[in-house]
């Protein structure tokens, strides 16, 4: 039997201490609240736990050993209902690099690649519908299940602000489509070569470049919470897709960012390396008491609290809901219920459509770098910024478009060992690593593509076959494209022809068009959005604009589970950061009078 | 080695338990609220300065990440600087711009002997939202009964403040200072907050 200890009770519970948790922890502990903080990782200091990592590419690349322990929990998929949803067993589907462990999350490893999400995103349905009619859609995306969001971009606009002076974000103002009220923090990183003929390209065709926005500090910092942050050392080992933590700090992260001066107010108690596995309920109230978790020891702690929030990773934070029966579970049958509703992959992926053409500027030509930094992108295609009106196939929604960022790689990431072949011994294949490694010239493809809408038959539950280490059900995903994208593709891509023409290119190349039906997902984008949406109703949310339960008024929560849409932009992270500011608005709020909020933020 | 997890009943499984060095609040280095506050502000209202001025003492240490605590600005500047800072912040000036001299209340520690150290500057006050902002013209120190140095000068390195470019006294001047008052642990302070934003290319990786 576990040994039980119920902590002293809190006024804010904080689940998770990743970008979402760690952000609301801090700024509430600040604000003079007394807030427990539980994360199931550790407490990750980069002046000790990462300066070994470069030497150790095999554990941080293959092995993941900054990542959530599999064994412990993973989660199923399949793509449709009336399939058998098998568990992840293995690092090899994208959504796991995403799932953190510890404080500071999976921003540890990141790339660090910014961007606001532009207006439209927030009102996707109802700008779709007054632009091109109600039935736009109807006939490429018939099950869409699409809504507004409970506020609108000019209402985020000074939380976007907020987040950005605690993240230390790097990059100039984003331009006409992405108006900002004030510009990030610190200038943009040097600019490649690539991201220099990017720039002047666009420049001449009338569009507007603006350098890659980054969450990697591109000059010494010192955030709105007085932290020091060191800046970038441009030394390679960055990139998200080896999973590099940063030595020096300069990738942001509530670790790098927050928690300490969370820590510093005398008012943030940590609980670390502890598993949460409910929120308890007082079923009289209709309120969340405590939350239950699992010590390193195998103790079980109840942490009582006045409110609850939560901040943990999409799918395990679906988990934690539907197990403490925090939400009405979504039925796709009946379309009713809200906790699994909505979700769905990142933007821009499923089906595209690619120009591409070679430039004589290489890798070779500037260092290695960081995970996010050196290029310059483009908004002019992306959202509705392009007329949508007598598509061959309607489609919404646009690309962001970036070129020549730093490679932020290692100088040789670990490859799995295999046979030789004539294909991977001998002189012949050697001359094919030249290139590899120090490229002397670049192919650069440009793709058009649109949004990712949510379905009513996709969704999150809890799956009835399998279970974690501590006997809960796994997170059941059901998810695949549709083919909204398709005609978004090839309405945009030829026009993105003339811009390689402008940079110089050879050898360009027009891919095949788009066509529906093979936009079956084999690899599952990083970000997932949706299932446990913020909205103006709770027909189809479970939040609303506060980032308040309407289920259990004293649980909020904010991150990716929480898009109402998906979006166009790839960076969950600079989406979700401004969340965390409402939903401690919200929590204020409740703490000062304790009913289901309203209003607007 | 211990597991991430052990819980009755269940199998143990091998996870490594990462302890990391968690933070106390004594371990924490930030910058106050009003102390940020008012840094940004100066930022700000003395971004044309003609005289070369930066933010220095602790408070620019903590700036550039070194492990000290303050209750309190100094500006580091030139005589000509100290006037002009009290021209732009006329109504925050509580001590009027003067020759001050006073005696450190260390001592250095030269060839394993403690020596007074004395401090002269064209010193002011000033008091912005309560926090009190030393200004320094010209300093100047002297060691025992050696001649005074010449007035510090230096090169501003510049940290960004929020949304605010600063200039901070270099921590090498610092450095230089630490190593000739004999002042090693304030010299191994800065050592590590200097080896936190480096690329460590030694073997093992190890810093300090």
């Amino acid at each position: 039997m576990s040994t039980v200890i119920t902590e002293p009770a809190v006024d804010v519970v904080v689940l998770g201490l990743g970008t979402m948790g760690g952000l609301v922890a801090t700024q509430l502990a600040v604000d003079g609240y007394n807030v427990a903080g539980i994360d199931k990782g550790p407490f990750w200091d980069f002046t000790q736990d990462f300066s070994q990592t470069k030497y150790d590419e095999w554990g941080t690349t293959i092995m993941k050993k900054y990542d959530h322990p599999l064994p412990l929990f993973t989660t199923t998929m399949r793509n449709y209902s009336n399939q058998f949803a098998l568990p992840i067993r293995r690092y090899t589907v994208s959504q796991f690099p995403a799932n953190g462990h510890g404080v500071g999350g999976a921003a540890h490893h990141y790339s660090g690649g910014m961007g606001r999400t532009g207006a439209w995103n927030y009102t996707e349905a109802s700008s779709t519908a007054s632009r091109y009619g109600p039935n736009f859609l109807s006939t490429t995306v018939p099950n869409a299940d699409l809504f507004d969001w409970p506020y609108t971009y000019t209402e985020m606009d000074p939380y976007y602000v907020t987040y950005e002076a605690a993240w230390g974000m790097s990059g100039t103002n984003m331009g006409p489509l992405v108006p900002m009220s004030q510009n990030f923090p610190l200038p943009p990183h040097p600019t490649t070569p690539l991201g220099a003929a990017f720039q002047t390209a666009t420049e001449a065709l009338g569009y507007s470049p603006f350098p890659v926005v980054s969450a990697l500090a591109s000059a010494p910092y010192m955030n709105s919470y007085g932290v020091q942050v060191n800046e970038c050392v441009y030394d390679g080992w960055c990139s998200c897709s080896p999973c590099y933590p940063c030595e020096t700090g300069a990738k942001a992260n509530t670790a790098a960012r927050a928690v300490t001066a969370g820590v510093g107010t005398g008012k943030l108690k940590l609980a670390l390396n502890s598993y949460i596995f409910r929120i308890n309920t007082n079923q009289s109230t209709g309120l969340a008491t405590s939350v239950s978790y699992y010590d390193a020891a195998g103790n079980i702690h109840v942490q009582p609290g006045t409110a609850i929030f939560t901040g943990l990773w999409t799918f395990n934070q679906y988990n934690l809901l539907a197990k403490s029966g925090i939400g009405k579970q979504y039925n796709p049958t009946t379309v009713t219920g809200a906790l699994g509703r909505g979700a769905c992959n990142n933007g821009s992926s499923g089906t595209g459509r690619t120009v591409s053409g070679t430039l004589p500027i290489g890798y070779a030509n500037y260092q290695a770098g960081n995970g996010a930094g050196g290029g310059f992108q483009i908004y002019d295609f992306a959202d509705d910024a392009i007329d949508h009106t007598g598509m061959a196939q309607p489609g919404i929604g646009g690309p962001s478009l970036s070129v020549g960022s730093y490679t932020g790689n290692a100088p040789s990431d670990v490859s799995v060992a295999v046979g030789g072949t004539v294909n991977t011994i001998g002189s012949t294949w050697k001359a094919t690593q030249k290139n590899k490694y120090i490229h002397s010239s670049t192919t650069v493809s440009l793709a058009g593509s649109g949004v990712t809408v949510p379905t009513t038959d996709l969704l999150l539950d809890l799956d009835p076959f399998y279970s974690d280490y501590y006997g809960d059900p796994l997170t059941r995903f059901t998810e695949t494209y549709n083919n909204n994208s398709v005609g978004v593709a090839n309405l945009i891509t030829p026009l993105l022809q003339p811009i390689l023409t402008k940079m110089g290119c050879t050898n360009i190349t027009m891919g095949a068009a788009a066509v529906n039906g093979n936009s079956q997902p084999s690899s599952y984008s990083i970000h997932v959005r949706g299932g446990g949406r913020v909205g103006a109703s709770p027909t189809y949310s479970c939040y609303n604009a506060w980032h308040q339960s309407w289920d259990v008024n004293n649980v909020f929560a904010a991150g990716e589970l929480q898009n109402t849409t998906g979006c166009t932009v790839t960076p969950g992270t600079h989406t979700i950061g401004p969340m965390a500011y409402v939903a401690v608005d919200g929590i204020k709020q409740y703490l000062k009078s304790p009913q289901l909020l309203t209003g607007q933020p | 080695m211990k597991t991430l997890v052990n819980i009755p009943g269940r199998p143990s499984l091998d996870i490594p338990v990462y302890d990391g060095k968690v933070p106390k609040p004594e371990d924490v280095t930030i910058l106050n609220p009003a102390l940020l506050k008012t840094v940004i502000m100066l930022g700000g209202a003395l971004k044309d300065m003609k005289a070369k001025w930066a933010i220095g003492g602790d408070a620019g240490e903590i700036i550039k990440g070194v492990h000290v605590k303050t209750d309190h600005l100094e500006i580091l500047t030139t005589k000509e600087g100290c006037d002009e800072v009290c021209g732009l912040l006329t109504q925050y000036v509580t001590l009027q711009p003067a020759e001050k001299e006073v005696k450190s209340p260390r001592e250095a520690d030269v060839d394993a002997k403690m020596l007074p150290v004395y401090i002269k500057s064209h010193y002011a006050e000033l008091t912005i939202d309560k926090v009190r902002v030393e200004v320094y013209g010209d300093e100047q120190i002297k060691v025992g009964e050696w001649e005074w140095g010449d007035p510090l000068d230096f090169i501003p390195d510049y940290s960004y403040i929020v949304n605010r470019k600063v200039p901070i006294v270099p921590l090498r001047l610092k450095q230089e200072l630490d190593l000739g008052l004999g002042w090693l642990d304030r010299l191994e302070l800065i050592a590590i907050a200097v080896a936190s934003g480096q690329h460590h290319i030694a073997e093992g990786g190890v810093r300090h």
